[in-house]
């Protein structure tokens, strides 16, 4: 019994092919773009990830001791890794520096979930002090989904440097009392306590309606200025938002003034990625300058994490795989054959090699393997899995790849 | 088009008055027949298992749900808690037969290792870690109340409204855990996206109870 453990998986199949297309589509737009891949270590040492992420995150983590005795964590966070990367490796003139991963993190899964390890593939832009890091990197990531056959995603922005405005002249208590209920999603928790305490009207009603500025930018962003008094506090909010709208990202973006993100390091912008056919975020990231300030270094820092397994569920690539074909080479040359299979791939097929003496039992692997398609390279003939009769190979391409 | 996912049993009367408060249609709904999936106007109705309820919207199959706090706090689903309805109200205990009593009044010491049967194992486990107290959990299904009289466990925890099956198994309340009412929660993707149809419901329930708190004054 080959058993793993409880909330691990092996992935394989179509689901593991379609998460590698997925995770070289993103990466592929990095990487285009000049994002470095970064493979961290699995294990990170405990006294360098506490302090810096917050308690109810940090209480998901994985400890474990390193054969070496250090007390360390399973790596549960990718941003952590980059952040610590950047301080170590660069020196101030190198930077910004843009990072690129695809890698696992480990969790303790939430009660209603039952995952122990989580597909991640994401980029960081560290250190850059001027404008543009925040249009590149949401961008990109509209970009990377679009290239991973997600065409309508839902970006959901937020910026958690509002909340200081409007909690501005409310009782410190109250104020982290009334955080700390948005940030759990609470509202029950947020009103019931609003109804408890004595404010003047007009800070009561900017305090009621606040976190009820959900919904499209053009209609957002006017109540918002009509409440705060200000365009001012959403200044940086509507300026990506314009900015991704000259982009052509305008039907894809909603605000949520009162959206928070779990981590807890994030101290600007922020961001969830949403699907239509999903509850759950896809994934999401935003600026984190302060986490940046804890390693010492000064500047902005701005990434994003993806879910790679749903990512990868949600994009075409599973229902678009190339022509798959098991290629037969055993009665000409190894060369030969290998040669037919590049001609093959160029026109966008998918081949496997089959190298077996008898030619039955490699159509019975290509009947297993669930393929359409099995070649004899030596005689040129393609026949359908599972049909009976042949035809010519160069008759079958010019039909199969008429370009 | 939003989908509600609805508790069947105890509340589901209370859901669907609120329900029909709040200006949704639920004529369909209060004669579903065998029909688990409702669909009336605008609105789809999904009828769960109290204790389901939460992954229904945790999963972003529904929109919004109506689940007891309990319920909530047993799953922890990701959820947006939007209003406490008041409604469905009732208590999480610890309850057992009378001669426990002097056993929780005293040191914690004389508490441990007890066995506690319970639908709520983590709120079980969560509750008498907060006390220091370690305790044997024995999840049931049903029936909780039979566990101490039929030798099972020493004590229950479960909610209790009148009392009444307490005291028909011969059982006393020993001390409360936590209040228990029925809540309108969200998954977090309808309530960033499909706010200006959630938003407006929160509001009428937000004016409802203001209006209820103000004719109580």
């Amino acid at each position: 019994m080959n058993r793993i453990p409880k909330g691990c998986r092996n992935v394989g199949g179509s689901l593991a092919e379609a998460m590698t297309q997925s995770r070289e589509a993103v990466l592929g737009t990095l990487t285009q773009y000049g994002y470095r891949p970064l493979w961290p270590s699995g294990l990170q040492l405990s006294e360098v990830v506490w302090d810096r992420l917050a308690p109810h995150f940090r209480n998901r983590l994985l400890g474990l001791n390193s054969p070496f005795g250090e007390p360390c964590v399973l790596r549960g966070d990718l941003t952590l890794a980059a952040v610590a990367h950047l301080a170590t490796h660069y020196a101030p003139h190198e930077r910004p520096l843009r990072l690129c991963y695809a890698d696992r993190v480990y969790r303790i899964p939430g009660p209603s979930d039952t995952e122990l390890e989580q597909f991640q593939v994401g980029a960081e832009l560290l250190g850059w002090e001027g404008t543009g890091a925040d249009i590149e990197v949401l961008s990109l990531l509209l970009r990377a989904l679009g290239r991973a056959g997600i065409t309508a995603p839902t970006l959901v922005l937020g910026d958690v440097t509002i909340f200081s405005v409007v909690f501005d002249g409310v009782d410190p208590h109250l104020a982290r009392a009334l955080t700390a209920a948005l940030q759990e999603d609470s509202y029950a928790a947020y009103y019931d306590m609003l109804g408890h305490h004595p404010l003047t009207p007009e800070k009561r009603r900017l305090l009621e309606e606040f976190p009820r500025l959900k919904g499209k930018p053009d209609q957002v962003f006017p109540k918002a200025a009509d409440l705060l008094g200000s365009d001012r506090p959403t200044e940086a909010l509507r300026s990506i938002v314009r900015s991704l709208g000259h982009l052509g990202f305008e039907d894809l973006l909603q605000v949520d003034l009162a959206l928070f993100r779990e981590l807890g390091y994030y101290s600007g912008p922020v961001f969830e990625v949403y699907l239509s056919n999903r509850g759950r975020a896809l994934g999401g990231g935003g600026r984190y300058d302060g986490l940046l300030s804890r390693y010492g270094l000064v500047g902005q820092a701005l990434g994003f994490a993806l879910d790679l397994e749903a990512l990868a569920k949600a994009s075409g690539i599973r229902r678009n795989t190339p022509v798959p074909i098991m290629l037969w080479g055993r009665e000409c040359e190894p060369e030969e054959a290998l040669r037919l299979g590049e001609k093959l791939l160029s026109r966008g097929a998918r081949v496997e090699m089959s190298w077996h003496d008898v030619q039955a039992f490699s159509r019975e692997l290509a009947r297993l393997r669930g393929y359409t398609w099995w070649i004899d390279a030596s005689r040129r003939t393609v026949s359908q899995v599972g049909a009976v009769g042949d035809i010519p190979l160069d008759l079958w391409m010019e039909e199969t790849f008429p370009c | 088009m939003l989908t509600i996912a609805l508790p069947t049993g105890r509340v589901q009367e209370d859901a669907i008055v609120l329900l029909q408060e709040l200006g949704l249609p639920t004529e369909k709904l209060r004669s579903p027949g065998r029909s688990l999936v409702i669909s009336e106007e605008s609105v789809r109705y999904i009828l769960a298992k109290p204790m389901d309820v939460p992954l229904y919207a945790h999963h972003g199959v529904a929109d919004l749900a109506f689940a007891g706090s309990d319920v909530l706090w047993e799953t922890s689903a990701s959820l947006v808690l939007l209003a406490d309805t008041g409604m469905g109200r009732c208590r999480l205990v610890v309850a057992g037969p009378p001669e426990m009593a002097d056993r929780f009044l005293a040191h914690e010491s004389n508490i441990m290792d007890i066995r506690v049967a319970t639908k709520y194992p983590r709120i079980a486990d969560a509750h008498f870690s907060s006390r220091g107290v370690q305790v044997n959990i024995l999840h049931l299904n049903g029936s909780i109340e039979l566990a101490p009289r039929l030798g099972l466990a020493d004590c229950i925890l479960d909610i209790v409204q009148s009392g009444n099956t307490l005291k028909a198994n011969h059982l006393t309340v020993l001390e409360d855990v936590a209040p228990v009412s029925l809540h309108l929660v969200a998954s977090r993707k309808s309530a960033h996206l499909q706010w200006d149809l959630i938003g407006d419901l929160v509001k009428r329930f937000q004016e409802r109870k203001a209006g209820r708190s103000h004719d109580s004054a």
